[in-house]
């Protein structure tokens, strides 16, 4: 208390004010039609009262369109409300990482406000072409079959696709879960979810220490849908905080397909003109303008990236519809992940040869290059082949050679979802895989072989591992040295062998 | 019976050829195989020896081989207990850290606490002393007063306008 | 054309007090429409809108700023 309760109230200013107010002549379903409000901006804030707030997004000749954002239940038709003079935006500090936050910057994990540093736009333009800087440096995700053959960085936007229940937020979890030591700061936007599910997610971060680095903004599905419209750009808000810092960021968007539906029902809502599938016209934009503004910014800038994994969800795999056609469009690139595939036990459930990253190897590191390099090729002339698996006893040597191959190789990209491994892990796995020292295993034992595999190296050659991380390639007395490991390794396991 | 010289010469050659002939044919031949026999044995024995020597040789590499092997073994387990000290050292440490951690993340926790407990009461009182003033002022104003004050406000908003 | 005009005091008004403080107002906006409201929690004072503009000289609107001072300060 530097001064008393008695010299403030003696310095306050008493003063009139003036105020630019409106009078509700609608009110219902979430939007409020309000007639005055004459100078009223676009996107403004709109106090109605209570400490609530609407957001002024239809301006007509004659009345604008406030969608609530808040509970309303003290409104009622000839309420009065008042411009606030300020476009959305959040309060943003360093002390937000840990944090729960709601679509309005609001801490909903019941601990106290954190320290405002900044407040930030929740609109803002993207980052111009000058300002940017190519995707270079590799995003860990920590799975084997992204960081290998669809490989994301730092800046890029890499889109999840696939139907219900295939493992997608499991990826994005993985990922988080793997940036312990990356130096990333991490953004989980939680849109149109159970909450149940919202909280076993903050439990599993939470159990595994990621919370000290990741942020969530939850808008759970009993929220008004202009929250769960906000919640993405009040994610990437908190993260363009973190980038004006020069820091990396990660921000997941679970899922877009949910905040497109929630701005349907806002346009329906507020009589615009619908179209396909009665999405409104801007639904393109909507995703476009949240996307572009993921990006590596160069060093005149700060240096700093956000990377963007936007998730969304198909309906019996259908990648031409609206939405997934337009997300597709603007991401550099997707992950899509199939139902079959995750019920014939292959997770995670990516379909490789659908999947791309359009900013492929060069967000690699040279040794994962080294051994990943041909291995999408491989495994697609696999595939052609499984068709004759059946007939197997009837192919030609080479054949089955290349079955065999593909078939060890394709166990070994499978992968448990809380697992991430470190790229060094993935490499002397994979080159393990590659250059045939599985061949002699047996498929159903390539699981534990693994296992015990990278706990060999980890306590009887942990330098190749260091050498990997130091140089970032595999140089030729590694690669020898790795041989010999494996070989001997093998030597010392004959129970998962072929016999015969 | 008259004793013929020539039939005892004849006696004679014929014993020796007899003689000659068993030398020739038997003799030889069966002193042949007893002397192989005796080589053979002769043989036999050397290579029994030879066996016996192969034998104590490999006994001793083998006390050898132990002898070594032990040493090595001794030598791992010298490795493993250091490691495993090492390695008990290191998780006390942890767990005395990870202790003191939780205890000011507690202490932490308190702190934010208390501040929420005084700015809560701060808002409780600011509230009470303004509605205090409204009360006052609602009571206590007449209607001169009420003009003047309304006379007041209108001219500083006709100077808005 | 008229513009519609709102006065609302905390006490009511005599029909003199009335006429003064519509003829003050004509005199900066023209010809105008006055409806005066009554509102008790206004304590003191009066608000007048015009258009959608309210101009706030109310005793509760003045007491209401200090609070939000005071809570900021304090």
């Amino acid at each position: 208390m530097s001064q008393t309760l008695a010299d403030l109230v003696a310095k306050a200013e008493v003063s009139s004010t003036v105020s630019s107010v409106g009078e509700i002549f609608a009110f219902g379903d979430g939007i409020a039609q309000v007639r005055g409000l004459d100078d009223v901006q676009a996107g403004e804030l709109i106090d109605v009262g209570n400490n609530q707030f609407g957001l002024a997004l239809n301006l007509e000749k004659n009345q604008v369109g406030v969608v609530l954002l808040g509970d309303t239940r003290h409104l009622s038709a000839g309420s009065v409300v008042k411009r606030t003079g300020t476009i959305l935006s959040i309060g943003v500090g360093d002390e937000i990482l840990g944090r729960t936050i709601n679509a309005l910057g609001q801490p909903v994990d019941g601990k106290p406000q954190f320290p405002v540093e900044k407040q930030m736009l929740l609109e803002r333009i993207a980052p111009g072409v000058m300002t940017r800087q190519s995707v270079t440096v590799p995003l860990q995700t920590g799975i084997k079959a992204i960081d290998a053959m669809i490989p994301i960085g730092r800046g890029q936007r890499e889109l999840i696709i696939g139907d219900r229940a295939t493992g997608k937020t499991a990826i994005a979890l993985g990922t988080i879960l793997n940036q312990a030591d990356q130096n990333m700061i991490c953004v989980y936007v939680s849109i149109g979810q159970k909450g149940s599910t919202l909280a076993q997610t903050k439990q599993i971060l939470a159990d595994r220490g990621a919370m000290d680095y990741t942020i969530i903004v939850a808008a759970t599905a009993a929220e008004p849908a202009a929250q769960q419209f906000l919640a993405p750009y009040a994610g990437l808000a908190a993260a363009e905080y973190f980038l004006e810092q020069g820091k990396d960021v990660l921000i997941i968007y679970d899922d877009l397909t949910k905040h497109a539906q929630a701005y349907r029902e806002i346009s329906l809502l507020l009589r615009r003109p619908s179209g396909r599938e009665a999405y409104p016209g801007d639904v393109f934009y909507l995703h476009s303008r949240l996307l572009e503004r993921a990006c590596r910014l160069n060093a005149k800038y700060g240096g700093g990236s956000i990377t963007a994994l936007p998730i969304i969800e198909t309906q019996a795999n259908d990648v031409s519809a609206f939405v997934p056609t337009n997300v597709i469009s603007i991401t550099d690139g997707q992950i899509y992940l199939e139902t079959d595939l995750f019920n014939a036990g292959v997770k995670p459930a990516i379909n490789v040869g659908l999947s791309v990253s359009r900013v492929g190897s060069s967000a690699q590191i040279k040794a994962m290059k080294q051994v990943a390099g041909t291995m999408k090729l491989d495994l697609a002339q696999y595939r052609e082949l499984q068709a004759f698996a059946q007939f197997s006893s009837d192919l030609d040597d080479k054949t089955k050679t290349q079955l065999d191959r593909g078939t060890r190789v394709s166990s070994i990209l499978k992968q448990g979802w809380d697992t991430p491994l470190k790229v060094e892990d993935q490499v002397v796995v994979i080159y393990a895989a590659v250059n045939g020292y599985l061949d002699a295993i047996r498929v159903d034992a390539i699981q534990d072989w693994e296992r015990g595999y990278l706990e060999y190296i980890h306590s009887a050659y942990p330098e190749l591992l260091s050498s990997i991380v130091k140089d970032l390639k595999i140089t030729d007395e590694t690669a020898e040295a790795l041989k010999a490991a494996i070989t001997s390794f093998n030597n010392i396991h004959p129970e998962w062998q072929q016999n015969g | 019976m008259e004793i013929q010289l020539p039939q005892i010469l004849f006696q004679i050659v014929n014993f020796s050829v007899v003689v000659g002939a068993l030398t020739y044919l038997l003799f030889k031949p069966v002193q042949k195989i007893l002397d192989e026999r005796s080589n053979k044995i002769a043989e036999a024995q050397k290579a029994a020896q030879a066996v016996i020597e192969e034998k104590d040789a490999i006994e001793t590499l083998k006390k050898q081989s132990k002898r070594d092997a032990e040493k090595a073994a001794a030598a791992i387990l010298d490795e493993a207990k250091k490691d495993a000290d090492v390695r008990s050292q290191e998780l006390i440490q942890k767990t005395q850290e990870h202790g003191k951690a939780q205890l000011t993340k507690l202490q932490a926790e308190w702190q934010n606490e208390k501040k929420e407990m005084v700015k809560e009461l701060k808002a409780q009182f600011t509230d009470a002393v303004i509605a205090t003033s409204a009360k006052v002022l609602g009571e206590k104003l007449d209607s001169k007063a009420h003009s003047k004050l309304i006379d007041q406000e209108m001219n500083t908003i006709l100077k808005a306008l | 054309m008229s513009t519609p005009v709102t006065i609302t005091t905390a006490i009511e008004l005599s029909a003199k007090q009335l006429d003064s403080l519509a003829a003050q107002l004509t005199k900066k906006l023209g010809k105008i429409e006055v409806t005066a409201v009554v509102d008790p929690e206004l304590i003191g004072g009066l608000k007048v809108r015009v258009g959608s503009r309210e101009y706030d000289g109310s005793l509760q609107h003045k007491l209401n700023s200090v609070k939000q001072q005071l809570l900021a300060e304090w």
